[in-house]
């Protein structure tokens, strides 16, 4: 029906996560209509991202430089850094624009099952890291699962000698969130971290 | 094929993009696996954590498939309960990993469920950590093996009916446990016990151990 060379583009394209057979013609087929103003600028583009991805050495994100632009970047908050499973969650906090201090991606998370241990994950760099001078505080920026708090726990475990605060995300009901629709779990975890209303 | 069961989720894998493979261990199906659609979703995610209390609808169209559940919370107890206790949160995370990989897969074993559901509950409550050594004699027994003294490792009297407890019977509950799981269980399935339940014991003897 087509050539290799289509047929192997279709085949790696339905590799990407939320793509299928399916999708991956589809997209093909827009890339193949769309040479000029798009299929040659993506091959481009990807040809220089994959040439010039570099893992941040101090905190494990992907850029184009070393060290990433958030790590070199001046206007941060050095004293505090906010520890992730992955780079996917660094852009998710960046997205916010609520966090102005440098992260440390863990890796994963630890997992009974899968026998992910600590030693799968940068513990040691981050407690390296936590240990520096002018280090104040470190966030732990962990999923509210069964795993990523048990790895929250072992983190603070291990930071214990660090002379750092420790903290953690609150756990609650979300901007937006109508409680009636909310899991047991999330309201238990809501009410348990009430807070005074200022003024009250 | 199709039934219903009351069920604790043990474990669970992603699957492609939007699916999980969980593991549960059901009331009248013993240790059972399944495809839950749109497991990794916002709705579903809170349900799908270790120690979860659901109630599972398992649909194939061959027995010996792996099949679909479909998953809804019972109340009761919620593991968000333990996550601000990491000796718990632990405790929680090796019974869950101990069901999970020394139980047989589709073979009913009468009292797991409940014994574990039980654990559960009591995980939150004051003699949570004799209920775990408790629950870990009862799995060793329901595996076959007789639970008993080994060498200088004597039966803590909290097991036996005798009373006490406390930290020193806890602790040596846990090494006469993890004896049997490590020389009979594990053994021989020539695996090791699982790093979570070491993690666990760890965790108890740091926080408790100067107590005992």
């Amino acid at each position: 029906m087509h050539g290799a060379e289509i047929e192997t583009l279709i085949r790696l394209l339905s590799r990407l996560p939320g793509m299928g057979p399916r999708s991956a013609r589809r997209a093909v087929l827009h890339l193949l209509r769309h040479r000029d103003s798009l299929m040659s600028p993506l091959s481009k583009a990807l040809e220089v991202a994959a040439d010039r991805l570099k893992t941040c050495p101090e905190c494990g994100n992907y850029d184009t430089v070393s060290p990433c632009s958030i790590c070199a970047e001046s206007g941060r908050d050095r004293s505090i850094i906010c520890v992730v499973e992955g780079v996917g969650d660094i852009w998710a906090i960046e997205r916010s624009r609520s966090f102005r201090g440098l992260y440390h991606v863990l890796g994963g998370v630890l997992s009974a099952l899968d026998g992910v241990a600590p030693e799968d994950l940068a513990v040691v760099p981050l407690v390296a890291r936590a240990s520096e001078n002018g280090v104040r505080e470190v966030i732990l920026a962990l999923d509210a699962t069964v795993d990523g708090q048990t790895t929250s726990h072992f983190l603070a475990g291990k930071l214990k000698d660090c002379k750092v605060v420790v903290s953690r995300l609150a756990h609650g009901v979300p901007v937006g969130g109508d409680l009636d629709f909310l899991d047991d779990g999330t309201l238990m975890a809501a009410l348990r971290a009430r807070s005074a209303l200022p003024g009250a | 094929m199709e039934w219903r069961d009351e069920a604790l989720v043990l474990a669970v894998r992603p699957y492609g993009d939007t699916s999980v493979i969980a593991t549960l261990l059901t009331q009248e199906h013993g240790l059972h696996a399944g495809l839950v659609r749109g497991g990794q979703g916002r709705r579903m995610q809170p349900i799908l954590q270790p120690g979860m209390r659901v109630a599972a609808t398992w649909r194939s169209m061959q027995a010996e498939r792996l099949g679909t559940f479909a998953l809804e919370a019972l109340s009761g107890y919620h593991v968000a309960a333990l996550f601000g206790d990491s000796v718990r949160l632990a405790a929680l995370q090796s019974a869950c990993v101990l069901v999970a990989t020394a139980l047989p897969e589709r073979e009913i074993q009468p009292g797991m469920f409940e014994a574990t559901l039980a654990l559960m509950e009591a995980l939150s409550g004051d003699a949570w950590a004799e209920s775990y050594v408790m629950w870990e004699s009862g799995l060793i027994g329901l595996l076959g093996y007789a639970f008993e003294g080994q060498g200088e490792m004597p039966v803590p009297g909290f097991l036996c009916g005798k009373g006490g407890g406390g930290t020193k019977e806890v602790l040596d509950g846990l090494r006469l446990t993890g004896y049997f799981l490590e020389h009979h269980v594990f053994a021989v399935m020539h695996k090791p016990v699982p790093a979570a339940r070491q993690r666990f014991v760890e965790a108890y003897d740091a926080a408790f151990g100067q107590e005992g």
